[in-house]
């Protein structure tokens, strides 16, 4: 009997060391927020969206307070469900994630007036937790926008966009890399950029003949600890002076303006590379061109050809103040890439850096801030600040220098050390740091980056945040 | 690192009795362990000819082992080679890897992911069924085959039983390092196993167990961890395996035939160190990570037959099938909500193996000769996924590999005895293979028992090791780099001799004394290794049999028994010699003997009033010296020393038996000297310091209970 009643014991034990307490999933209360801080009405009617962080639970009702400045309810604005009691009760279905209502404007500011309503989550018809963007501001007029998130198209992983983005508006303009080979400064001085995003170098030759065949030189081709520093544009975005751009300032003179033999870089790779990897330089070469540029009044004239051709093109190009840079590709003429220069604050693109000061070297990921057009940047690490509690009063202006790359690639890295030392090769998003950002216009935003690749690791898909400072 | 030698100092003591040594050599060895492998047919162990190292199931019961790596920790000239990343443990030895070294149950070899009998991850080896473990060290080719270079090991399971019923069933709870809770920390593991005898011939057994590793943090912050500063994740993966075993074997007179099968289930959990947020605008981040999970599966089976035909030739034919496989399975965790996401489960490697050898002997009826001829013939499908290695196309896109290996062999040897002293062994093996050249093995040995209870055995045998997938298939070119496996590569072969001598003496007063010496020696050429084979205009890396290895070994065992007392002392030197050339870049290494020692003992006293055993055991490790591949300071090529550091391992146990055995409790602690990592250090041309990394050994010092619960009846 006590034999039995021992195995018995024996067998529970077994049975108890052998359960595991298996991990119960949590459920997350329900938040609700607007889906935007602020909004300018530019429709006479615009649909003002509601976000739940999970799909809801039952049908039910939010209910928005509402706050005027300068305009009347009724005279000025109306809203779809309308207002009672100084509130709008906004339905919403079972097993949605969103809701919204209609905002009607009734009349137009005029340019420089203060007009705006207002509105703020009160109550929930079920239990949820509002955060996020708790109100949302309605302008009558253009304002700088309080923030949002936003997803940058550079296209994947072999990023072949460059994209252009306007924190005030919101705003993103998008132009394939290849699209353009050189711009041409619209300042007062006459200097022509490279396109360092597909890894372009110029190598002045001492000839200011155009059509003499020339030959390639294997040299200038930019890769893995090769090419030659002063043979691509400064990367801090300097341009004028010994260090600014590869080809010298043109000349009044035309005999000082020498032909250019221009290594054209290389394309986007045209098959995927394998998850985790970029392919956005590994394409096939797009070729040599040479290239001799003169003064033409207030204009450019640009002669050029294949490098084995004896005859050439010629273009004359037109500064446009509105812009840095006005565009040429050789092969379809004039383009448009860049958006106004007071109308972009970064740029997604890849680029052409210099490692040490001496070595060109090529990365994808990379981040500039428009520096000609006035908007600057600097890094706040979250040791010093948490993005959340950074406020204006923070921002020490001293930071701001005239540098491109201050965001550059520094918001990612390409690899991470595990606990064990041993690194792993993997697209990390470095969460520590966010970058304050000032536009042409003066407005400061702090800026963080919340991926940059997509949720199965393909490379080049950058997503952001970004706040008004106030 | 210290190293505690006083035991030592205590054996070599009680050595010193030797001198009163008396003459009781009519006394037959009361040790004689019966083993099976390399033995046209079981026999004792002082018969053999060859020289046959066993390790008991006391042994195994005393360290409380509980995989194969555990056992052979202790075990001279071989070490173990862990990795925290994947959790696997390998045997290295004579400082060759584990591809050397041939893994046998009951004869036939095991597979693992990625071969048949080489390359096994020790701790997917489970000890519960085991009667004991024979290790033969040096080239086993003509009985053994491939890749039986620095040695074999037969697992040896248990067939019969003197009881109608056995029932057995265990519990054992282990710390791992300091870390241990009932559930989420440390090691669990749980067994049951029913024997049973039906009627006069068939026996029956069915067996299960259960190993749950919860992982070992250190400085790591598990899985739910959301910073992303490299903390998050295990120091050593979780890990849980399954197995499940049945036994049935008939026996009549002279025929015998036994089944066997088991399973093995593996699950092994990779928490990435990497955590990604996830923008949810306007709510807060969450927060993923991409995650991957490794499932194995293993399916042996093995039917054997014994018996007589032409009522006198013996017969013994196996017939093997064996599948192991290792999937991944790719998810992302969420952290916030504890779900994973986007689950993508496929094939990484598997191995799937069709066995079979057989033997006739007895030809002659004649106790002075004996000749056995036999078969081998292995089938093996195996499949890499292309990220299980560097597989590529020309275009860049991944490639899997999948390729089938066959090989028919024919062996024969003769035991012939001169006298009743003196024995003598030739073999043969001829090897037709599928895919590389035929290859062939020859053996000699002898055996020779002198007076006073010396035997002394001198053996030769040759084998051969096959080149692996990798440096088959690997493929890598582009514009920038240029990695190629080499489907041209022969077989590395080897060659090896040993003399030993063996002395058991008895002493009036119960004393027992076991002595052994042995000298090994042992080349390998051909050596497969991946070079610098052009480095202009672009540089070529392929694998090319271009290496060189010699190893000499000196080993010696003492193993004493005195009333409560069983000591046991090793020592061993060992010398390699390799000559690593790297091709195009012009260097070779020096290929002068570096010498490194070892020594293992064993300690245990018996209270018998108490039904208690204790037992420690220990094993020092000494330096080891290596000439590897660096560069000079001007990026030349070159060739540096890099030293391992010495150090001890310790295990100690206390067990007790209560209700007439029925009942038994052991506690105890494995790597008692905590060690977890030995530091290795690479001198740069200068001599100064250049280069230092660590080698993980372990994860530190562990404590254990285990329960065990027999009840055996008729």
């Amino acid at each position: 009997m006590k034999k039995n009643l021992f195995f018995i014991l024996f067998a529970s034990l077994l049975a108890f060391t052998a359960c595991n307490d298996d991990d119960s999933t949590t459920s997350t209360p329900i938040s609700i927020a607007f889906s935007v801080p602020s909004l300018n009405l530019t429709d006479d009617t615009t649909a003002v969206q509601l976000l739940f962080s999970e799909p809801t639970p039952s049908a039910g009702f939010v209910t928005l307070t509402y706050n005027a400045t300068a305009v009347t309810y009724g005279t000025d604005f109306t809203t779809v469900p309308a207002v009672e009691d100084n509130k709008i009760v906004v339905p919403f279905e079972a097993n949605v994630t969103s809701t919204s209502f209609a905002f009607n404007k009734l009349i137009n500011a005029i340019e420089g007036q203060v007009k705006n309503v207002v509105f703020t989550i009160s109550e929930v018809s079920f239990d949820t937790t509002v955060e996020g963007n708790t109100t949302i501001q309605l302008n009558f007029n253009e304002t700088a926008s309080l923030g949002a998130a936003l997803a940058a198209e550079v296209g994947g992983a072999t990023q072949p966009n460059q994209v252009y983005i306007d924190l005030s508006s919101g705003a993103m303009t998008t132009a394939p890399r290849v699209s353009w080979d050189l711009g041409f400064y619209s300042g007062s001085e006459f200097r022509v950029a490279l396109n360092g995003s597909v890894k372009m170098s110029a190598k002045q030759l001492q000839t200011t003949n155009i059509d003499l065949v020339q030959e390639e030189d294997l040299t200038m081709i930019i890769a893995q600890g090769q090419g030659v520093a002063n043979q691509i544009d400064n990367p801090s975005g300097e341009i004028t002076g010994e260090t600014g751009t590869a080809i010298a300032e043109i000349s009044e003179n035309d005999t000082d303006n020498k032909v250019y033999l221009i290594n054209m870089g290389s394309n986007p790779a045209t098959t995927a590379p394998a998850v985790g990897s970029e392919g956005s330089a590994s394409g096939s070469s797009r070729g040599w061109k040479k290239v001799r540029i003169l003064k033409s009044g207030n204009d450019y004239k640009v002669l050029y050809a294949d490098i084995n051709a004896t005859t050439h093109q010629e273009i004359t190009i037109t500064k446009n103040n509105a812009f840095n840079f006005t565009f040429l590709s050789f092969a379809n003429g004039i383009v448009n890439v860049e958006p106004q220069k007071t109308q972009w604050d970064i740029n997604f693109t890849t680029f052409t850096n210099l490692l040490g000061g001496t070595t060109p070297y090529y990365f994808p990921d990379f981040v500039v801030n428009n520096v000609k057009g006035g908007a600057k940047t600097y890094q706040v690490l979250t040791a010093d600040f948490t993005y959340d509690n950074f406020t204006k009063a923070n921002v020490v202006e001293a930071n701001f220098n005239n540098d491109q790359r201050n965001i550059g690639s520094s918001w990612r890295s390409t690899s991470v050390t595990g606990g064990d030392g041993v690194p792993v090769s993997q697209f990390v998003l470095k969460t520590d740091r966010f970058y304050v950002i000032k536009d042409p216009a003066g407005n400061i935003y702090k800026l963080k980056f919340t991926g940059g690749a997509s949720e199965s690791g393909e490379r080049g898909y950058p997503t952001f945040q970004y706040s008004l400072l106030q | 690192m210290k190293t505690k030698l006083p035991l030592f100092t205590l054996f070599f003591c009680s050595l010193s009795v030797f001198g009163q040594e008396l003459e009781k050599d009519s006394v037959v060895n009361n040790l004689s362990e019966v083993v099976i492998t390399g033995q046209f047919e079981p026999q004792s162990l002082k018969k053999s000819v060859h020289n046959v190292r066993v390790i008991t199931k006391e042994d195994i019961k005393q360290l409380a082992a509980n995989n194969l790596g555990d056992v052979l920790n202790q075990y001279l000239n071989i070490s173990i080679r862990t990795s925290g990343s994947d959790g696997r443990s390998t045997v290295s030895m004579f400082g060759l890897d584990s591809q050397y070294f041939k893994i046998l149950v009951d004869n036939v070899p095991l597979v693992s992911d990625t071969g048949l009998g080489g390359n096994i991850d020790l701790t997917q080896v489970n000890l519960d069924d085991i009667e004991q473990i024979e290790i033969i060290e040096g080239s086993m080719g003509v009985t053994h085959g491939a890749n039986a270079v620095t040695g074999i090991l037969n697992i040896i399971t248990k067939k019969k039983s003197a009881y109608k019923w056995e029932i057995s069933a265990t519990a054992q709870e282990e710390t791992v390092s300091d870390e241990f809770a009932f559930f989420n920390k440390g090691r669990h593991i749980q067994s049951a196993k029913i024997s049973r005898n039906i009627g006069e011939n068939l026996f029956v057994t069915v067996g299960g167990n259960r190993n749950d590793f919860a992982g070992f943090f250190d400085t790591r912050q598990g899985k739910d961890y959301i910073q992303n500063d490299g903390s998050r994740g295990y120091s050593w993966l979780p890990k849980e395996q399954l197995t499940g075993n049945a036994f049935i074997g008939y026996t009549k007179a002279d025929y015998r035939v036994f089944y066997k099968f088991d399973y093995f289930k593996e699950n092994v959990d990779f928490y990435n160190a990497v955590v990604v947020p996830q923008d949810n605008y306007p709510f807060p981040d969450t927060h993923y990570a991409n995650d991957r999970r490794y499932i194995s599966n293993r399916f042996y089976h093995h039917l054997n037959s014994y018996g007589k035909i032409f009522s006198k030739l013996k017969y013994n034919i196996s017939l093997s099938h064996q599948k192991q496989s290792r999937d991944v399975e790719k998810f992302n965790y969420l952290m916030e909500s504890k779900q994973e996401t986007a689950n993508d489960r496929q094939v990484y490697q598997s191995k799937e193996v069709l066995y079979s050898t057989g033997t006739l002997s007895d030809f002659f009826n004649s106790k002075k000769v004996d000749l056995q001829l036999g078969y081998e013939i292995v089938n093996e499908k195996g499949f890499y996924d292309a990220t299980a290695g560097t597989f590529k196309d020309d275009q860049q896109q991944t490639k899997d590999v999948r390729k089938r290996l066959e090989n028919y062999d024919f062996f024969s040897a003769a035991e012939i005895n001169v006298t009743d002293k003196f024995s003598l062994r030739p073999g043969f093996r001829f090897s037709f293979q599928s895919k590389f050249d035929n290859q062939y093995a020859t053996s000699l040995g002898l055996r020779y028992l002198f007076s006073k209870g010396i035997e002394t055995r001198v053996s030769l045998g040759k084998s051969y090791r096959a080149p692996n997938f990798d440096e088959l298939y690997t493929y890598f070119v582009d514009s920038n780099h240029d990695l190629q496996g080499n489907e041209n590569l022969i077989p590395e072969t080897s060659t090896s001799y040993e003399v030993s001598f063996k002395k058991s003496t008895f002493f009036t007063s119960g004393l027992q004394l076991s002595n052994t010496l042995a000298v090994t020696f042992l080349d390998v050429d051909d050596r497969i290794s991946m070079v610098l084979e052009q480095v202009t205009p672009t540089q070529q890396y392929k694998y090319l049999n271009i290496d060189k290895y010699k190893m000499w070994n000196v080993s010696s065992t003492h193993q004493l028994a005195h009333k409560n007392w069983n000591a046991k002392v090793g020592l061993a030197l060992v010398g390699i010699s390799q000559k690593i050339d790297l091709a195009a870049l012009n260097v070779t290494s020096d290929d002068k003997f570096l010498y490194a020692l070892q020594m293992n003992s064993n300690v245990s006293y018996k209270i018998s009033k108490r039904n208690t055993l204790i037992s420690v055991y220990y094993k020092y490790n000494g330096k080891q010296q290596q000439f590897v591949s660096s560069s000079d300071n001007n990026g030349n090529a070159e060739f540096a020393l890099s030293e391992l550091e010495a150090y001890g391992w310790m295990d100690a146990s206390i067990r007790k038996s209560f209700f007439k055995n029925q009942f038994e409790v052991t506690v105890g602690a494995r790597n008692v000297l905590d060690i977890q990592s030995v530091q290795l250090t690479q001198a740069g041309s200068t001599g100064v310091h250049a280069a230092g990394s660590d080698i993980l050994l372990g994860y530190g010092r562990s404590y254990f209970l285990k329960l065990s619960y027999n009840l055996n009846f008729n």
